[in-house]
This record gives C-alpha cells, structure tokens and sequence, in this order.
C-alpha cells in the first residue's frame, strides 16, 4: 500500500518536473462577456498551471499507465473517432510526429483524466484568459493593440499542416509558454462559461453564440480575441477531438509558495 | 422488398451490437442516496430510465422538474411503469446530503422504489456526468447552480435512447421512449 503510494507520488513528481506548474496571478479580469450583473470583474486568485501544453511523449505515458485511455480501448462515451488519431498505434507516436509536440485530437474526458492523473485539474476559463492576458513584458496586455493584432493575426491562419513543439516562443510574463500561437486549450468549464444567473435569460446565451450580437453586452468591446475563444470553446462538446485542441493543467496554488 | 427486409434486420439485429455502445455507465461514479446508502451511477442497470440534474435547495426550476417527471410517470401504462426508473443527481455534494435528498423525497411523496435521488461522492465527476448527459451548469457567485433542465431517458444497457429539453418538450415524447 505504502509503495502504491509512493510510485504514485514518483509518478506525479515526474511529471511536474518534465512540464513545471507555475505561478500566475493573482488579478482581475474583466470579462468580454460578463456572464451575470455581479461579474464584470472577476478576481482570480493566484494559481499554478503547467508551463507549456501536454506533449504527445507526456500523454503517451499517461496511456501506457492507464491503458483505459488507449485509443482502441477508450469507451466512445468520452472520444470521438479521430481521439489520437495522429498516433501511429495507441500505444507508440511513430515517426511522423514529434514527442515534443503538443497532443492534440485528445477529448475533454481525456485531459480531465489525464490532469487528476498528476494530482492537478483543467483550468477554469477565467484562470486560462487572466494567464493569456499577458505578453512577454506585461501581466495585462489587452490594450496593447500590437500584440492583440498578432494573436488575430494567428487566429486567421489556417493550422499548419504539422504543428510546431512546445516552448517554441518566448515566454509571457508568468513565465508560461505558447498560450497564443500554437493550439487552442480546453478548460474545466468550457461548455459552462456563458450560463447566467437566472434561466430564464437563455435568449442571451444564444445571442452570444453568435458573432456580434453578443458585443451588446459586452465590456471590453475590442478584445475580440478573448471574444474568438469563448465562441469557440461554447461550440464544443465534451467527446470533441480536433487536430488543433489540446490542454494542460492546473493547482490551486500550494500553501507557502 | 430487400428494403423492408433490411428494415427488419436492422430493428432485431442490434440486440447483440448493443453492448457494443456507448453507455452512460461506462462512466464509473459512487453516490450517496436518500437513505444514505451508497450506490453507483449503474444502479438501475437492466431497467428504463429518466436522468437528469438538480440541486436541491433550487427555488424554481427543479420543483418543477420533478412534477415534470411525476407527470411523466403518471402518464405511463402499468406494463412500463413496473420497469420505468427516475434517477435525479445533485450537482451540490455541500447542501446536498442524504437528509436534504430525504427530505426533498418527502416533500413530492415519490414512490422511493422507483427514484433515487443522489449526490457524487467526488465532486469533479459531477462535471463528468452533466458532460455526458449534455447538461450545461455553472455554480452561480451569488449562491446555487445556474442550469439546463435535460431529461435522459437510458435503456437496459444505460445508452441513451432520447436526450430532450424537460420542461419544454411533450411529456409524451418521453413516455414514448421509455421502456423502448
């Protein structure tokens, strides 16, 4: 019992240190959807979150350590039929991808599974957008029209055909690396983020699905890209893969640190 | 004629394929109950049932919600209602203990054989299972959950046969599909 214990924690230690959760925040977000009356400002208490996005070598560990996650053994219930379909076999990345790379084509069940593996939990979308606020100089950078213009910029390209490492830019503020510019990150609440106070408001939530309408009740009228993101996490469902969605993980933030 | 024919396969042949499916008790996940006692997410395996999400202390949606599945219930035949099961799970493991699912059993004098009223015992599966069960949820600053109201109606095997929106759509529809 002491040893099942005592690899576990290995286990978890090992992963840390390979992609190391780093402090981020605390501050205040002003959401460009605030989702009820009493959330225009949203305070985000300070957190961990890992360093850059899970690599296809961390993940494929993951799946040889909980084999229920295999691609030929996952129940359909939580992947769709393209979950790690970049992978050569569920069980090796072959030689047209990089262990380096971020996994991609992984579900939300997946990285939810994949994060409480090593102790951790998806961030919230609040924790995500407060992290992604920040430039290389700057812990908030959304009013900086340059750096918002070349994360449009991204958004607009289509994805490369094979997509780069991680850690390949330089690293924002916190210390943390491609939140912009390479895939696009679940979170714990992506399909939740737009829900208000009171059901009967549910005509709001549909204006917010779509583009422009949603701007009417919005605060930071021109940070489209916070605006980009949201529209797309709503549009997905939980056993969604896609070749350009991945994820890594979060803490609360440890005692004494 | 190989139309119909194919049409007749088609309705028998999946008694076999069924297990190969997706079933809403792939997903693994212990409960507290009304009377305390510990059940899993499969507890009704082998019998037609109605899931769906609350929270207990809900001043509105969710007392309707479940006069909804009352009338559901009501509306069945004596053949599916001997098979028919409601299944309501908390997304509140705080407010939600096995007194406030009693109590909550009491106050709509449902026949307890035939519901469960029950809390995760993790938290973090609650998510998991609105996921799967298309329920969107969101634990709202000012106190209580902000939610959709979906009934799932499982079969035998725990695939969900019908997923609608509970207080909007036809009871018939789901009196139609259970015991499908």
């Amino acid at each position: 019992m002491i040893w099942l214990i005592l690899s576990l924690m290995l286990t978890q230690e090992r992963a840390l240190t390979e992609n190391p959760m780093i402090l981020a925040g605390p501050g205040i977000l002003r959401p460009f959807y605030p989702p009820s009356e009493s959330e225009k400002e949203i305070k985000v208490e300070a957190f961990e979150l890992q360093q850059h996005a899970v690599t296809n070598a961390e993940f494929l560990k993951f799946v040889m350590e909980k084999p229920k996650w295999r691609r030929d053994k996952v129940s359909p219930l939580f992947v769709d039929s393209t979950y790690l379909s970049l992978w050569e076999s569920p069980t090796r990345l072959g030689k047209q991808i990089s262990p380096k790379q971020p996994v991609v084509f992984v579900s939300w069940f997946a990285a939810k599974a994949y994060c409480e593996s090593i102790g951790a939990r998806l961030p919230t979308h609040f924790e995500w957008e407060l992290a992604a606020a920040a430039s290389e100089a700057q812990a908030d950078s959304r009013s900086d029209m340059t750096w918002r213009q070349k994360i449009l910029d991204w958004y607009g390209k289509p994805a490369p055909e094979r997509l780069p490492n991680v850690m390949g830019n330089k690293p924002n503020f916190w210390g943390l690396y491609d939140l912009h510019g390479l895939i696009w990150e679940w979170v714990q609440d992506f399909n939740s983020i737009l829900l208000s106070s009171d059901s009967r408001e549910a005509g709001k939530l549909d204006q917010a699905k779509f583009c422009g309408a949603g701007a009417i009740g919005a605060s930071e009228t021109d940070d489209y890209p916070s605006f980009m993101r949201l529209g797309f996490l709503s549009s997905l469902e939980a056993a969604y893969t896609t070749k350009t969605l991945g994820f890594r993980c979060a803490k609360d933030r440890m005692k004494g640190k | 004629m190989l139309a119909s024919l194919f049409l007749v396969w088609a309705i028998f042949a999946p008694v076999h394929a069924e297990k190969v499916e997706t079933s809403f008790y792939d997903l693994e996940a212990q409960m507290t109950d009304q009377d305390g006692k510990s059940i899993s997410l499969d507890y009704f395996r082998g019998h037609s049932v109605i899931v769906t999400m609350f929270f207990s202390s809900c001043p509105h949606a969710c007392p309707m919600l479940i006069a909804r599945l009352r009338s559901i219930e009501a509306k069945l035949t004596k053949e599916k209602r001997l098979n028919a099961r409601f299944l309501l799970i908390s997304f509140d493991p705080k407010v939600d203990t096995p007194a406030a699912l009693l109590a909550l059993q009491e106050r709509h004098g449902v026949d307890s054989s035939r519901w469960r009223f029950a809390t995760p015992k993790i938290e973090s599966k609650i998510s998991e299972i609105a996921a799967v069960l298309g329920i969107k949820y969101r634990k709202m600053p000012e106190g209580g959950y902000s939610h959709s109201s979906i009934f799932a109606v499982l079969d035998s095997y725990g695939k969900i046969k019908y997923r609608g929106e509970a207080l909007q759509e036809d009871a018939e529809v789901f009196v139609e599909y259970l015991g499908k």
